[in-house]
C-alpha cells in the first residue's frame, strides 16, 4: 500500500510535469484524476475535474453520443494514438469551445481498470489551417475573377490545375483535361504547333507566348494567347509553371479586318497609280496631237489673218495649261513613301538650289529671297526640292501687287523635327481660304492674274506627310502667308 | 548622188503618219518615210526591203511591244547596229531608261507641236543619216 502510494506519488508529478493535459477517467466516465494542463486547457478551477462526468467536458450536442463512444471504448480498449487526424471539440468551463485531439491509453487507477486520455490543443492548428483555407478561397477567387484561363503545371510540364474558367469555356472537367489532354481541346491544325511550343520551353525554362484555337464548349473555336512563366525555388529549379489563357479573338477578328482593309487601301492605291499612269498616256496623248494640229494649221494660215492666229494661239495656250495640269497631276499621284532610300539633306543647299532654279522669276519681280540657318534633315531629296520649290514659287506669285516680294525662310528645331518658316509679305488670304488652300485643285485667287494648277500646296503637303510631319499656313489678308512645314530631322 | 534617207515609222495610230508626213515636208532636205502600224509589219519590212537609215519605234503597241520588238532586233546580228530610235508619248523615266537599257539608240518624248517634230527629226537625221 505504501509502494502504491509512492508509485502514485510519482506518477501524479510525472503527468503533472507533463506539458500536455491528460485526464484518467474510469469506467463509469468519471475523472479521477486531471493535471495541471488539462486544468488550464479547460479552465478549471483548481482541483475541480476530478469526481465529474468526462462527458461534461464534451457540448451538450456531442455528448449522448459521446457516452456511446466511452461505452464502446470500455468494451474494446485498446490504445488510440494520437496523431489520427480526427479532431473533436471539447467545452471548457467558462462556456467556450476549444478543437482537440485525444489519444485514448488503458491503464488503471487505484486498482481499477480506467483509460489515460492525452489531449492537445488544436487551435493553433485550425486556425492555420482556417488561414490556409481563407487565403485558398482567396486565391481561388482572385483566379476565377480574372478573365483569363489559367493554369498551372509541373516542371516536366503536365498540366495539374486548370482554372474553373478553363472548365467553364470548354465545358469540360479539369480531371478529364490534365496531363497533356488540355490539348483535345486546341484545334487540330494547332496542336502540333502549340505541343511542340510547350516541350521546348518545359526543356529551356523560358518564359512563353503562343497563339491557338481553343474549342468552347459549343464546338466554336476561339483564338487564345497563351503566356506561361516557370516558378523556381531559391536554387533556381523550376517547381512550376504558371500560365494564363487570355482570348484574343475579338482582337484577331479586328487585325484580320484591319488587315483586309489595309489591303483594300494598298489596292486602291494601286488603282490610283494605274489610273494616273492611264492618264498620263491616254490623256496627253490626243493633247499632244491637239496642240501638234494646231500647230501644223498655223503654218497654213495666211499671213496677216490676224484671228485666225489669235484663235489658233487661244488653243495652244489651253492645251498648254490642260498639259501642266496633267503633269501637276500625275506628280502628286506619284507621289509615294520613299523613306528606305532617304538620305541626310543639308536643307540650306537644297533651298539654294531651288531658289537657283527659280531665279528667273526672282529676277523678274525683284524678290528678295533671305535664307537663315536651316540645318539637316532626312528626306526624299527630289520630293523635298519639289516641296520647296512649289512654296518659294508660291511666295513669289502671290505677291502684293506694286511691291517687289520679300521672302524669308527660316527653320526652328523641336521634338527630333525641322520646322521650317517660309514667310512672304504677299497678298495673304483669309483664315478660311487658309484653311482650304492645301486641298487639291484649290485655287484662292484670281486665276487670271494668279495662274497655276491648284496643285502646288497640295503637293507640298503631301510630300511633308510622306516625311511624318505635315504642313500648316498662317495667313493675313493683305499681309502675308507664312507656310510651315515639318520634316524629320537628321540624327 | 546617194538616195533620199529612209525612215521607217512603227506606230499604230495613223494620226501620227499625218504629222510625221508634215514634219517631214518641213525638213529642208529630202527624206522618204514609210509608216509600219506594228512589230510583225517591221520584221516583215525589214526582212524583205532596202534597209532603213533609222527607225523610230513607239513603245505601246498592239500584237507585240516596242520593247519587245527592240530585243529581237537587238539579238539579230543584221540589225545590232541599226539606228533604233524610240519615238513615244510616255515620259515616264522608267520607260525610258527601260528602251535604253535593252538596246534603243535615244528615247525620245513625242514633241507637242510641229516645230519641234521637225527640229527633233532633222537632229535624228543629221545624226544617223549625215547628208
Amino acid at each position: 500500500m505504501r509502494r502504491l502510494r509512492a508509485s502514485e506519488a510519482m506518477f501524479r508529478s510525472v503527468v503533472d510535469s507533463s506539458p500536455i493535459a491528460k485526464l484518467i477517467v474510469d469506467h463509469g466516465g468519471v475523472i479521477r484524476f486531471a493535471n495541471h494542463q488539462a486544468e488550464l486547457l479547460f479552465r478549471s478551477t483548481a482541483g475541480s475535474l476530478p469526481g465529474r462526468m468526462v462527458d461534461s467536458l464534451v457540448p451538450a450536442a456531442a455528448r449522448a453520443r459521446h457516452a456511446g463512444h466511452r461505452a464502446g471504448y470500455h468494451g474494446d480498449s485498446r490504445a488510440r494514438q494520437m496523431g489520427s487526424g480526427a479532431t473533436f471539440t471539447a467545452l471548457r468551463d467558462d462556456g467556450s469551445q476549444v478543437p482537440v485531439e485525444i489519444g485514448l491509453t488503458p491503464t488503471d487507477f487505484a486498482g481499477q481498470p480506467a483509460v489515460l486520455a492525452t489531449i492537445l490543443d488544436r487551435s493553433d492548428r485550425v486556425r492555420v489551417e482556417q488561414q490556409q483555407a481563407e487565403t485558398e478561397r482567396r486565391l481561388r477567387e482572385l483566379v476565377e475573377g480574372i478573365p483569363h484561363l489559367v493554369w498551372t503545371s509541373l516542371p516536366d510540364g503536365a498540366c495539374d490545375f486548370l482554372s474553373q474558367q478553363w472548365v467553364d469555356y470548354t465545358g469540360i472537367p479539369a480531371s478529364a483535361q490534365l496531363g497533356d489532354r488540355w490539348l483535345e481541346q486546341v484545334h487540330p491544325d494547332d496542336r502540333a504547333a502549340t505541343m511542340a511550343a510547350w516541350r521546348q520551353v518545359v526543356d529551356s525554362g523560358e518564359r512563353f507566348a503562343v497563339e491557338y484555337r481553343l474549342r468552347r464548349h459549343d464546338g466554336a473555336y476561339r483564338w487564345f494567347t497563351t503566356r506561361g512563366v516557370p516558378l523556381r525555388d531559391a536554387g533556381g529549379t523550376i517547381t512550376r509553371w504558371f500560365g494564363s489563357s487570355t482570348d484574343v479573338d475579338d482582337q484577331k477578328n479586328l487585325e484580320s479586318q484591319l488587315h483586309d482593309r489595309s489591303a483594300a487601301l494598298e489596292r486602291s492605291n494601286r488603282d490610283l497609280e494605274n489610273f494616273a499612269f492611264a492618264a498620263s498616256h491616254d490623256l496627253r496623248e490626243p493633247l499632244r496631237k491637239i496642240r501638234t494640229f494646231a500647230s501644223m494649221l498655223a503654218e497654213r494660215i495666211p499671213e496677216g489673218d490676224a484671228d485666225a492666229l489669235d484663235l489658233i494661239g487661244r488653243i495652244d495656250r489651253s492645251g498648254s495649261r490642260m498639259q501642266s495640269l496633267i503633269e501637276g497631276l500625275l506628280g502628286y499621284a506619284r507621289l509615294r513613301n520613299t523613306s528606305k532610300n532617304w538620305e541626310a539633306i543639308a536643307l540650306n543647299e537644297l533651298v539654294a538650289e531651288v531658289v537657283e532654279d527659280l531665279a528667273i522669276p526672282i529676277r523678274e519681280c525683284r524678290a528678295e529671297v533671305s535664307v537663315g540657318a536651316l540645318g539637316s534633315i532626312r528626306g526624299d531629296r527630289g520630293q523635298l526640292s519639289s516641296l520647296f520649290q512649289n512654296l518659294v514659287a508660291n511666295a513669289i506669285k502671290f505677291r502684293a501687287p506694286g511691291r517687289a516680294p520679300r521672302v524669308g525662310i527660316s527653320a526652328m528645331r523641336s521634338g527630333g523635327r525641322v520646322l521650317v518658316d517660309c514667310c512672304d509679305d504677299g497678298v495673304g488670304m483669309t483664315p478660311e481660304q487658309a484653311a482650304r488652300a492645301p486641298e487639291l485643285f484649290a485655287r484662292m485667287h484670281d486665276p487670271a492674274r494668279y495662274p497655276g494648277t491648284g496643285l502646288g500646296l497640295a503637293t507640298a503637303r503631301r510630300i511633308a506627310e510622306l516625311h511624318g510631319g505635315g504642313l500648316a499656313i498662317a495667313s493675313q489678308l493683305g499681309v502675308g502667308t507664312t507656310v510651315t512645314v515639318s520634316l524629320p530631322e537628321a540624327p | 548622188m546617194s538616195p533620199a534617207p529612209l525612215l521607217l515609222m512603227v506606230d499604230d495610230d495613223p494620226d501620227e503618219t499625218v504629222i510625221l508626213a508634215g514634219a517631214i515636208g518641213s525638213l529642208g532636205r529630202p527624206a522618204r518615210h514609210e509608216v509600219l502600224a506594228d512589230s510583225l509589219a517591221l520584221e516583215e519590212r525589214l526582212a524583205s526591203g532596202e534597209r532603213p537609215d533609222l527607225v523610230l519605234i513607239d513603245l505601246s503597241m498592239p500584237r507585240r511591244d516596242g520593247l519587245a520588238t527592240i530585243r529581237a532586233l537587238r539579238a539579230d546580228h543584221r540589225w545590232d547596229s541599226l539606228p533604233l530610235v524610240v519615238f513615244t508619248s510616255s515620259r515616264s523615266p522608267e520607260d525610258l531608261a527601260r528602251a535604253k537599257a535593252i538596246g534603243a539608240n535615244q528615247c525620245i518624248t513625242k514633241p507637242d507641236s510641229l516645230r519641234q517634230t521637225v527640229a527633233v527629226l532633222r537632229l535624228l537625221l543629221d545624226t544617223y543619216a549625215p547628208a
